[in-house]
């Protein structure tokens, strides 16, 4: 049995390619199906993201041909030439297949390193492939493995430490202006993409948050968004004028000119006695002239500071890369040995069995004999297994650590021939 | 012969030193290495100084506040105290990088005392005396600390306004924060501030003279008159702190400068 993984990232492939190979929710089923209809294929599992989309299979062949296989699936569904998909595509096995996998579980692969979402998709199509019975015991061992792997990471780790996208940087700049959001109060200003995006980052789900105020050009929307997430609202023409009541104030509207001028910043300071006001802009063009920055007390930061901000984060979940690649080499290690470790169950099960059916049948001699009354039997069984696991332990570890060192399965065969016949010698013994 | 608790609260003073260059880093919003070493070399400091001023006061036969110098060992003390607390602290780390060299001079100047022949200490004592030393020992405290964090809240809202660099937002609380810490401090100390003042009247039978000291020591409570009032007119922002800053200069002014009846 072998673990293999084919895919394209957004590091190998252009969006384009990206959108053609990508598998929806609603074709997970049919194309586990039809990989599961390969002969060699025993387990397989779809990992399809906006970034990538990658085929796990456990196949059983010693054969080049999985590769092919894989590759006529993936031309099948596009359409594409193998000539076309060739380069864009990437193609492990066993410990690097393992290595991949638990790198892409950690957010280490991922185009936002260290990014969370990646774990809750892999999971995800964990599921779908249990649903339709294509996980077996590998990818029901490595899988789950993954998960605690990427899980590690994220606690052992500050690899998903700090904020990576503009709202929530934004979020986490406001949170070091001002202290906790719990006891400040917030202006959000607009109503668009990226201010509910902030707004879902600040508010909590299903309370009041009457320390959230929301306004808006178009003040039915901004009543809207107060209604569905229990926020404050003040109209749009009223806000400045209400500007004391602010610890901070996010910004990001259509507007093509600023909404704030710097006449409106000194009004604002002045009204507010010298207080510091603090305003994160995340429009563009700029909703806040940019001199309101140069008046005393009055900190005004843009989209450029947010990105500073997340290129530091960046730079510090790359520094701790190194240690999640440390968790993952010795992850990928204690898997590996269980997969070889796997080789001897076969081998072990037939073994224990062969012993196990001679120890019932010498047990029910005994007793057939009057040797042991039936109410000895329990007794009886409990003895002659006991003395069997004895003899069987060190056969059974050299199965093992056979199968770890790397043996096949015809030398795991060769060596259990070898340990066999002993049975015959136990049967001369009780005759 | 040197008097053991000079040399100790000598070493105190070398530590204080040692640490406040150790942590220089702090107010530039840098992490320091090996920070446990530098709270284990505060933490020997109290207790030399501890050992110190202990065996000042066994050797005298009287507590350590019957001149300025004395009582330095006890502010020295206090204010090494805050620096091990706010390195030990999350966000007020920043703010032992302050404290501290405030501790190494002051216990400085109280080993210097221990150094004297025969202190110019008064002998009289009464519980006005005693309610005077210690309402104004810790007013002055108060005013000195949040004076302290008002040099913290102006080299905040410095790098907030250059951009300079955000990692020192984690090691300083939020601006607001800074400025409420130190406005509570000050209406702490304040009172205790003009109780002193009265009190130290009253210890003078009312009679007004030109001391230096005394006179520094009444601006000094009608500067800080003039914050209370600014603050609670709803006044905040950077210019209020430098009134502080202003603050500062005149605390440690009234409280260094020799008097007629307050000898050093």
């Amino acid at each position: 049995m072998r673990l293999e993984v084919l895919g394209l990232n957004h590091k190998t492939a252009p969006v384009e390619m990206r959108e053609q190979l990508a598998v929806s929710e609603g074709e997970v089923s049919s194309a586990l199906a039809d990989l599961m209809g390969f002969a060699e294929i025993k387990e397989c599992l779809i990992l399809s993201t906006c970034n990538r989309t990658e085929l796990y299979v456990v196949s059983s062949k010693q054969v080049p041909s999985r590769y092919t296989s894989l590759m006529s699936f993936l031309k099948e569904r596009t359409g594409l030439r193998v000539a076309a998909l060739e380069p864009y595509c990437y193609y492990y096995e066993q410990a690097e297949a393992v290595a991949h996998l638990f790198r892409v579980a950690s957010g280490l692969d991922s185009m936002v390193l260290g990014e969370n979402q990646i774990l809750s998709q892999l999971k995800q199509s964990y599921q779908f492939a249990l649903d339709q019975n294509s996980a077996g015991a590998i990818l029901n061992r490595v899988i789950p493995w993954a998960l605690k792997v990427g899980k590690l990471s994220r606690s052992q780790t500050a690899i998903n430490q700090g904020a990576a996208s503009i709202s929530s940087a934004a979020i986490e700049l406001g949170k070091a202006l001002v202290g906790d959001f719990k006891d400040k109060n917030v202006l959000l200003v607009g109503a668009g993409h990226m201010i509910q995006l902030a707004m879902h980052s600040l508010v909590a789900k299903g309370e009041e948050n009457k320390n959230i105020t929301i306004t808006n050009r178009t003040y039915a929307k901004a009543l809207e968004l107060a209604e569905q997430n229990g926020l404050q609202t003040v109209p749009f023409e009223g806000w400045k004028q209400e500007v004391r009541r602010w610890d901070l104030i996010l910004t990001c509207t259509a507007s093509d000119r600023p909404i704030l001028s710097f006449q409106d910043g000194l009004d604002m300071i002045r009204l507010r006695k010298g207080r510091p006001l603090f305003i994160i802009d995340m429009a563009l063009p700029r909703d806040v002239d940019s001199r309101c920055h140069s008046i005393e007390n009055f900190y005004l930061y843009n989209l450029d500071d947010i990105q500073a901000n997340i290129d530091n984060t960046m730079s510090k979940r790359s520094e701790e890369a190194k240690r999640v690649e440390d968790l993952v080499a010795h992850h990928t290690r204690q898997v590996l040995a269980y997969l070889e470790g796997q080789k001897a169950a076969k081998p072990i099960q037939s073994f224990r069995g062969y012993y196990d059916n001679i120890r019932e049948a010498e047990v029910e001699r005994f007793l057939k004999k009057g040797f042991f009354a039936e109410s000895q039997r329990e007794q009886l069984e409990h003895f002659s297994r006991a003395l069997m696991n004895k003899f069987l332990h060190q056969p059974t570890v050299e199965i093992r650590n056979l199968a770890r060192a790397g043996a096949t399965e015809e030398e795991l065969h060769s060596y259990l021939s070898s340990v066999m016949p002993a049975t015959s010698i136990e049967e001369g013994e009780e005759e | 012969m040197i008097p053991t608790h000079f040399i100790l609260l000598l070493v105190a003073g070398v530590c204080y030193t040692v640490v406040t260059f150790g942590l220089s880093d702090l107010l530039s919003g840098q992490q320091i290495e090996s920070r446990k070493k530098w709270e284990g070399i505060l933490v020997f400091a109290i207790a030399a100084h501890t050992l110190g001023l202990l065996i000042a006061a066994f050797v005298r036969k009287s507590l350590p506040i019957h001149s300025i110098a004395q009582i330095s060992g006890l502010i020295s003390l206090m204010f090494a105290i805050i620096s091990l607390m706010a390195l030990r602290s999350k966000d007020f780390s920043a703010l032992s990088c302050l404290t501290t060299p405030i501790a190494a001079g002051l216990v400085c100047f109280s080993a210097w005392d221990a150094m004297r022949p025969e202190s110019a200490a008064s002998n009289v004592w009464s519980p006005w005396l005693a309610a005077h030393i210690a309402s104004i020992v810790l007013g002055y405290a108060s005013l000195l600390l949040a004076s302290i964090i008002s040099i913290l809240y102006l080299l905040q809202s410095d790098n907030l306004k250059n951009k300079r660099n955000f990692k020192i937002l984690s090691s300083m609380p939020p601006l607001e924060r800074l400025g409420s810490i130190s406005h509570k401090l000050i209406q702490m100390g304040y009172p205790l501030v003009i109780f002193g003042i009265v009190s130290g009247l009253s210890l003078a039978n009312w009679h007004w003279s030109w001391d230096p000291k005394v006179v520094m020591v009444v601006c000094t409570g009608l500067l800080y008159t003039i914050y209370l009032a600014a603050r609670s007119s709803g006044w905040q922002g950077r210019q209020v702190h430098y009134l502080l800053l202003v603050g500062l200069v005149l605390v440690i002014g009234s409280y260094l400068i020799p008097g007629e009846v307050h000898p050093l």
